[in-house]
């Protein structure tokens, strides 16, 4: 097992990408912290990791609060004695109207303080106990395909993902004398209850199928390998790095029409 | 005029990008060193810039010919007693899935597009360094950047384009030769009909036109580029205005690579 008794912290992990990396994490040995404002989803999540014997915790934590997340750190180390991982996951799309032109400053803080400054609040609170215990540590952030270019989101979403890319390897930089790495992974189209309205539009999926060159919606499970990787010892010299997972999509503008892949 | 008295070799300089860039450099002052492998392509573009009242000669090279490179460079420089500005725009595609690549096209392509740039370059350096300023332009290409399904050869060859610009924008830093390359897009010129043509082809579409309204229904700005969108950019590497510039990939496609 990769990740035999290390403690993780996922934050977000109720659903989506941030469940399926916990889970992940749990089925290669890690007990995990789960940081989440859905607590129903969350308790689900423990559960299942303790279907497989490893030890989960849930934590109500609104990323984007200093108290939140300094409580979400507590009880962690309460419960686990140390903090090796920490994946960056929780995140938010935010109210429409999503245009640059009518958006409201309440949408644009809301979004930009839970995606960025959440990443930015769970590492500094982590970052302490992992120096404090002089044992390394992996900081793993979600960015996203959105974070490199501009897909229609929303323009606060785009900010936010692209800050992460910047955040970490500022971070990456800052921390590496701890011996400690930070890295990001930048999904694309990936199915989950936050891509949900998107998928269920027939001629949406059609059209982002046809767009992706490995001619599929990716599904959470397939950003579990490359956060194991970044949580392993297998990239112990790797930092700073943002790893697309997106079946090709961001560099693989369609130069012939787009059902045409050979 | 921004380009006074400067001496611009421009290869390629016999049709679309490279001719309107010699076209546009040419107004702005400069005089012309157009080459071009094709004669009657690099004289006509002759005869267009005299038509203006503008400088240039042509010469015929081959620039993946160490010779035909060496020769060009300084029988230009001789002509016009110095060379301040190289613009490696010569370039060759073809378009075709890599089972059907053969190895000769791709060694052309590399050799013309990559190769190219590079003896240019080293030949023109020496002349460039010696007024203590100098600027080389290269063409690479957005192809460069992402993959084309059906670019193989192209994309490769445009890609070693943005890197060996970067390494000779550090390696003639202390010489303040300025090196830069630009990312055309989806360009109005020959090649990019012959491109589209057989693209089409490929895709089993009726013809070149159906290429072009599904490119300008994925270019943010809406519209196929023309050739003097590409010499603006140009003329601005090439000029005073970006003199702090070097090392970049300016990229001219509106708005393409932003999405």
């Amino acid at each position: 097992m990769r990740l035999l008794d290390k403690v993780a912290i996922v934050t977000g992990a109720a659903s989506g990408i941030g469940r399926a990396i916990a889970v992940g994490f749990a089925k290669e040995g890690a007990h995990v912290s789960i940081g989440d404002i859905n607590l129903e989803g969350a308790e689900s999540v423990a559960d299942e990791i303790e279907m497989l014997g490893r030890r989960a915790i849930v934590v109500k934590t609104n990323v984007a609060e200093a108290s939140d997340v300094k409580r979400l750190i507590d009880i962690t180390i309460a419960e686990f004695e140390e903090i090796n991982i920490i994946v960056n996951n929780a995140a938010m799309v935010g109210e429409p109207p999503l245009t640059c032109q009518e958006i409201s400053e309440d949408t644009w803080d809301q979004v930009l303080a839970v995606n960025l400054k959440g990443v930015l609040l769970c590492s500094q609170y982590a970052v302490k106990e992992m120096i404090r215990l002089s044992r390394g540590g992996k900081i793993i952030n979600i960015s996203s395909i959105s974070g490199e270019v501009y897909i229609g989101i929303a323009p606060n979403y785009h900010v936010s993902k692209a800050g992460i890319i910047m955040l970490t390897k500022a971070m990456a930089i800052e921390f590496a004398k701890y011996n400690i790495n930070v890295n990001a992974i930048g999904p694309g189209l990936i199915e989950s209850p936050a891509t949900k309205p998107l998928l269920d539009i027939p001629e949406c999926r059609e059209f982002a199928k046809n767009a992706i060159p490995l001619h599929r919606v990716g599904q959470p499970e397939d950003v579990v390998g490359p956060a194991l990787f970044l949580a392993s010892k297998d990239s112990d010299f790797v930092t700073g790095q943002t790893i697309f997972v997106d079946g090709g999509f961001l560099y693989s503008h369609p130069t012939v029409p787009t059902n045409y892949y050979p | 005029m921004k380009l006074m008295n400067k001496a611009a070799l421009i290869t390629g300089a016999g049709a679309g990008i490279g001719r309107a860039i010699s076209m546009l450099f040419a107004k702005e002052g400069a005089k012309i060193g157009v080459i071009d492998s094709i004669p009657e392509a690099g004289l006509q573009t002759v005869q267009l810039i005299e038509n203006i009242n503008g400088i240039a000669k042509f010469i015929q090279a081959d620039v993946s010919n160490t010779r035909d490179v060496e020769k060009a460079v300084n029988s230009i420089a001789a002509e016009y007693g110095s060379l301040d500005i190289l613009v490696n725009n010569a370039g060759v595609c073809f378009v075709g899935p890599i089972a059907e690549l053969t190895e000769e096209q791709w060694d052309v392509t590399i050799d013309v597009n990559l190769k190219g740039t590079f003896l240019c370059s080293k030949y023109a350096a020496p002349h460039l360094k010696k007024n203590g300023v100098g600027v080389i332009i290269n063409m690479s290409s957005g192809l460069g950047l992402y993959g084309g399904a059906c670019w193989s050869a192209y994309c490769a060859s445009k890609g070693g384009i943005i890197a060996l610009t970067k390494a000779l924008a550090v390696e003639f830093a202390p010489d303040n030769i300025r090196v830069n390359c630009i990312l055309p897009g989806a360009v109005a010129t020959d090649m990019l009909l012959r491109n589209t043509t057989m693209q089409a082809k490929i895709a089993g579409l009726s013809g070149p036109e159906e290429i072009n309204e599904l490119m300008k229904k994925i270019i943010p700005l809406r519209r196929i580029a023309t050739p003097e969108d590409m010499a603006f950019g140009a003329l601005y590497l090439a000029s005073d205005e970006s003199s702090y510039v070097t090392g970049i990939e300016l990229s001219i496609d509106g708005g393409y690579l932003a999405t």
